[in-house]
């Protein structure tokens, strides 16, 4: 008799105290979703949707705690099993909300980014034609850093921090597009543009009625073209004075002086392979050089320069006020002028040049 | 009869003073609180982002335990008592944890600082020495205001590193030993363009 107890008891435990069904994988899911849903930033991006998924979290797991406490064979899954998946489903469309708000978040600091890099780059090239060295560069430098410190922020989802990171970068690109406009702002005055367009018209014109060869240097573009009866007939790409887009004002500024010249002498053998010197200071510059000493605007001590030639050695920007050539195209030019050979230098021709076109485009 | 209304309002009373009038663990809360907050305190923010994040999860599932268990009639706040201890314990060993990563971050930025350093320097010295001939000068002088902008930017580094902030001190730096790095190469190509001639 008591066997068959002992046995109808442990036959009952076997059917029925064993048959605890294993926690659904679910629970286990929901508890990943949540770290990635966290590592995501899900409530910092998505904070109403993130809080109404936490509540279906936590009811979910109070059910299955609840479902826990009793005993095996009377535990039911089913019900923890749909409220996992419907915590699941709620994550996943919360997951891919987060998704799409980061998405939208870094186009949005990436198309900023790429209008940043683009003007940075403006002003690279700027910078480096016109020959400016100095603050400007060194902005430019540090909003590149910046630059480079907001897309490392921004591949983080820091995008508040990289968004402040490219407002910098975009201050110092500012900056230094101010200074390299205040250093060519001659350039960008359509009435001075029109004055030494009118100067260069009248070389010009004076080659063709008078049949002979004229010199126009425009300094923006770094470009000598030889006129020939009124018609150009070469042209060659130079470089000019380190501060060569300014005036010259003096000796010593390396500014390449702008005005109606002539070339007054030939030098077969210069220091920098052949030259060919003009008339600076022309009566003009003279002129010019003795009011403004007067007026106290340039120092008693300071002369007014000279020796300004056009010359071989390359077409580097970094002549003290010169304009240089490469020594193959210095034989060419060479060649083609002679002493009295009227030499106009100018800031540039062309009202829409450059300069302005790509201050415009920034 | 008599004898067994006394014995259930004893057992009524017996009820009520064991099991309703349970309380909250509140100090055990405090602590609780006052651990994460230490962690918080510690720069766990920055340093233990993960672990602080448990932390607050832990601290939620904890309260919810002791609000769950307000409502019932039978109180039971053991579980809740054994969470709250746990994590106080949990934060102690976190807030452990935050001076060595700190160090570490700290260690890994002073690495980036005299890297960058080193290559600014290393450019620097490079361009002192370049031949400064036509075709070169230009470029050696805008690389000089390139690095002197690198160099305005290093003053940012060390004033992250006082900051403590060694993760942007770190990154920063790096970005400057890159461009600095350039310039190197830059100056190099230069010099071997003058002596190729």
């Amino acid at each position: 008799m008591i066997f068959r107890k002992t046995a109808v008891f442990v036959l009952a435990v076997l059917l029925f105290g064993c048959r605890t069904s294993p926690v659904p994988p679910e629970v286990l899911e929901a508890d990943l979703q949540e770290q990635d849903l966290w590592r995501a930033g899900a409530s910092l991006f998505a904070g109403q949707e993130h809080a109404a998924y936490a509540q279906s979290l936590k009811s979910a797991r109070r059910t299955l705690d609840a479902e826990n406490l009793k005993l095996g064979w009377f535990r039911d899954y089913g019900r923890i099993r749909r409220d996992f998946e419907a915590a699941l489903s709620a994550g996943k469309a919360l997951r891919s909300k987060v998704r799409s708000i980061v998405a939208v978040k870094t186009s949005s600091l990436a198309e900023t980014a790429t209008a940043v890099r683009r003007r940075l780059q403006t002003l690279d090239g700027l910078t480096r034609s016109l020959v400016e060295r100095g603050e400007a560069r060194k902005q430019l430098v540090q909003a590149s850093i910046l630059l480079s410190e907001a897309d490392g922020l921004t591949r983080q989802a820091k995008f508040d921090e990289a968004a402040a990171k490219l407002d910098s970068a975009s201050s110092l690109a500012a900056e230094a597009e101010q200074r390299v406009v205040s250093y060519i702002a001659r350039y960008l005055d359509p009435a001075q543009v029109r004055a030494w367009k009118t100067a260069a018209d009248e070389t010009i014109a004076d080659s063709r009625k008078r049949s002979v060869t004229a010199v126009i240097i425009s300094k923006l573009e770094r470009r000598l073209s030889v006129y020939k009866n009124g018609e150009i007939i070469r042209t060659f790409d130079i470089g000019l004075g380190f501060n060569g887009l300014a005036d010259k004002r003096h000796s010593g500024d390396n500014a390449t002086p702008e005005g109606r010249y002539t070339i007054i002498r030939k030098i077969p053998s210069s220091l920098y392979y052949k030259a060919l010197l003009i008339n600076y200071p022309n009566d003009e510059d003279r002129r010019w050089f003795a009011r403004e000493k007067a007026r106290g605007n340039i120092p008693g001590s300071v002369g007014i320069g000279g020796d300004v030639e056009i010359h071989g050695g390359g077409p580097d920007s970094l002549t003290r006020g010169c304009v240089s050539l490469d020594n193959n195209k210095m034989d060419e030019l060479y060649a083609l002028v002679s002493v009295g050979t009227p030499v106009t230098i100018i800031g540039t021709m062309e009202l829409d040049n450059y300069v302005i076109k790509a201050i415009r485009g920034n | 009869m008599k004898n067994i209304v006394k014995g259930l309002t004893l057992a009524l009373v017996v009820v009520f003073v064991f099991a309703s009038c349970a309380k909250a663990p509140t100090q055990l809360m405090d602590s609780a609180k006052a651990a994460i907050q230490g962690v918080v305190d510690a720069k766990g923010g920055v340093y233990a982002k993960d672990e602080l994040n448990t932390l607050n999860g832990d601290l939620q599932a904890a309260m919810d335990e002791v609000t769950a268990q307000s409502k019932k009639f039978f109180k039971k706040f053991g579980p809740a008592k054994e969470m709250l201890t746990k994590l106080v314990a949990d934060a102690d060993a976190v807030k452990a944890l935050i001076p060595g990563r700190i160090e570490e971050a700290k260690s890994a930025a002073d690495i980036a600082v005299n890297e960058a350093k080193a290559t600014c320097e290393e450019a620097k010295a490079l361009l002192e020495k370049a031949p400064k001939g036509k075709g070169t000068k230009a470029d050696i002088e805008a690389m000089k205001a390139d690095l002197a902008g690198l160099e305005t930017a290093m003053a940012d580094v060390q004033s992250a590193v006082a900051a403590e902030d060694y993760f942007g001190a770190k990154d920063k730096a790096m970005v400057i030993k890159e461009k600095a790095a350039t310039i190197v190469e830059q100056v190099n190509a230069a010099i071997a363009k003058v002596k190729g001639r």
